[in-house]
């Protein structure tokens, strides 16, 4: 493995290895190791190797180092990089002009010494929980290539699941960095709706895009996450907030109040989930159930919002190039299309009073727990998945625990948890992610938790079974 | 206004949000695809008769889900927020 970022800094800074030994040894990993997977789309090596040489250059002048030198990270697909063409997973974006700059996010990981490796394979336009692929292929899982990376930031997870790279960025718009976090055993972190800005990325749900980092550890989305943070008047969206730094290594106040979501978060989380979340909640101290009991409709509300907002961005080219679009995104975005407006604003309606019973749950607690999938990775081509005896299709269900908190914009670390019990055999146990559910703006609080937890044994980023070095 | 059927399923209890899709409905076996097959003619879409179907059972799911948006308990007068802020 390449090590965390946190470690390839520490590294780089005392001189024990170079930005450009790190940037061969990552390209050697992905040439090994993404052929089984397919988490790539393009790689980007020249850049890399002129980022990598600036890194070293300004340590051989003895001058200060950005606080991700050398740090060798890749993109989901959707994200500008200079003189590429934004894929967004889909063909019909292929033919585009090559973007004239980079997205806000990839300028600001640069800036802080990041080297970009490549772009990353996802669900075709952000609609779906799988990264089956029609037209790039399928993301597999590194713990099991049988079994889906999940989505739709699924590249981005399997890339630092299988030892690639240390940080990757996604995007998430209803469960797509929670959902592939949480079925490749890697941390990510989904900000609060606003916190991060989208600009130089494809869009797909105004409303919801959100924004964030993969991880191998906190310690890594923290970095990336200063990193990434500020104001940008280039997202309308994207709050006038100062720099709220969380640090590498964020400390979490004992008295902290979690609590347990029940209701909705417990009736869809299988088995696997279950053990996950209570792991979680036992080493936290976490012992009080609440409920959001507007969970159900705020999914619903997503759905809809999603399915119109979505729907209306792809239409004029639906209508001239619907060939193009694959067969799992078509008819969902014509159908979307045709919702009527009574549907959106009663749904925008819901979406304000479930936030509302949110912020009366946070007046009694600072920290919410939820398994982030109801199940550990489907196989590829599983299109239906039974929980609790009640089955739900895999390319939307795998959303179901994820979906009614970014409805809301609440930020979430998701933490991966290995219970047991579900995985191939013996030692090869597959993981289910946590998610730890912050008030707006709290994302220190969500990373604090899953340091401690971290700390603890109970949430681990592993390298998957028979990976070396 | 005579009882509707949606999907042969009684929601006169929803005329709020049908009541717009009468003139399109009415006098139909399958008001959903009635109303699917005259909103992608206005839009502009032109489907075969089987890709109409297909598209109208997604539109169906859509409905669906809508169902539990529209059973949500709200005051009359909650409001919608055109520019969300957490």
């Amino acid at each position: 493995m390449i090590g965390s970022a946190a470690d390839i800094v520490r590294q780089i800074g005392r001189g024990e290895r170079s930005a450009a030994s790190v940037l061969a040894e990552t390209k050697d990993l992905i040439r090994t190791r993404n052929p089984d997977l397919n988490c790539f789309t393009a790689t980007t090596f020249e850049r890399a190797e002129r980022e990598a040489a600036a890194i070293d250059a300004l340590r051989a002048q003895g001058k200060t180092l950005p606080p991700l030198a050398g740090v060798p990270y890749a993109v989901k697909n959707l994200f500008d990089i200079e003189g590429m063409v934004t894929l967004a997973g889909a063909k019909v974006n292929a033919a585009n002009p090559p973007a004239a700059a980079d997205a806000t996010l990839v300028a600001r990981m640069r800036r802080a010494g990041a080297v970009l490796v490549g772009a990353l394979n996802m669900e075709e336009l952000a609609y779906g929980f799988t990264t089956e692929n029609p037209h790039y292929g399928t993301t597999r899982n590194p713990h099991d290539h049988s079994r889906g990376a999940g989505g739709s930031s699924g590249g981005s997870a399997a890339a630092v699941g299988a030892g690639m790279v240390p940080i990757t960025l996604g995007s998430d718009t209803s469960g797509s960095i929670r959902v592939p976090a949480s079925l490749c055993g890697v941390f990510g972190l989904k900000p609060t709706y606003g916190r991060l800005s989208r600009s130089g990325t494809f869009p797909f749900v105004n409303s919801f895009d959100h924004v964030g980092p993969f991880g191998t550890g906190v310690a890594d989305l923290a970095l990336s996450y200063d990193a990434m943070q500020g104001p940008d008047p280039k997202d309308p969206a994207c709050a006038q907030r100062a720099v709220e730094a969380v640090g590498a290594a964020p400390i979490l106040n004992p008295g902290l109040r979690i609590g347990i979501l029940g209701g909705w978060f417990q009736e869809w989380a299988g088995p696997a989930a279950r053990r996950a979340v209570q792991l979680v909640a036992d080493a936290l101290g976490a012992t009080q159930r609440c409920e959001l009991t507007g969970a159900e409709a705020a999914r619903a509300a997503a759905y809809i919002v999603t399915g119109a907002e979505g729907g209306a961005l792809h239409r004029p080219r639906l209508i001239e190039r619907y060939a193009e679009f694959g067969p799992a995104a078509r008819d969902r975005l014509v159908a979307g299309s045709l919702i009527p407006a009574d549907w959106v604003v009663q749904a925008q309606r819901v979406r304000q009073s479930v936030h509302r019973e949110a912020m009366e749950l946070f007046q009694r607690f600072d920290l919410l727990l939820a398994a982030a999938s109801p199940v550990v990775a489907p196989r590829v081509g599983e299109e239906t998945l039974l929980i609790n005896d009640r089955s739900i299709p895999t390319k939307a269900g795998l959303g179901v625990l994820t979906q009614p908190i970014s409805c809301i914009g609440l930020p979430v670390c998701t933490v991966p948890v290995w219970p047991g019990g579900d995985g191939p055999s013996r030692g090869q146990d597959l993981p289910v992610g946590v998610q730890l559910i912050g008030a707006p703006w709290r994302e220190d609080l969500c990373l604090s938790a899953g340091n401690v937890l971290e700390r603890a044994g109970v949430a681990a980023f592993r390298l998957p079974y028979g990976a070396t070095g | 206004m005579p009882q509707l059927t949606w999907d042969k399923r009684d929601l006169t209890q929803d005329e709020r949000r049908i009541c717009h899709h009468w003139a399109v409905t009415q006098g139909n076996d399958n008001p959903l695809e009635a109303y699917v097959r005259e909103a992608l003619t206005l839009q502009g879409y032109r489907f075969d008769e089987a890709k109409i179907a297909e598209i109208a059972a997604q539109f169906a799911r859509l409905e669906a889900i809508a169902r539990t948006v529209f059973d949500w308990p709200l005051p009359f007068a909650s409001e919608a927020a055109p520019v969300f802020r957490p």
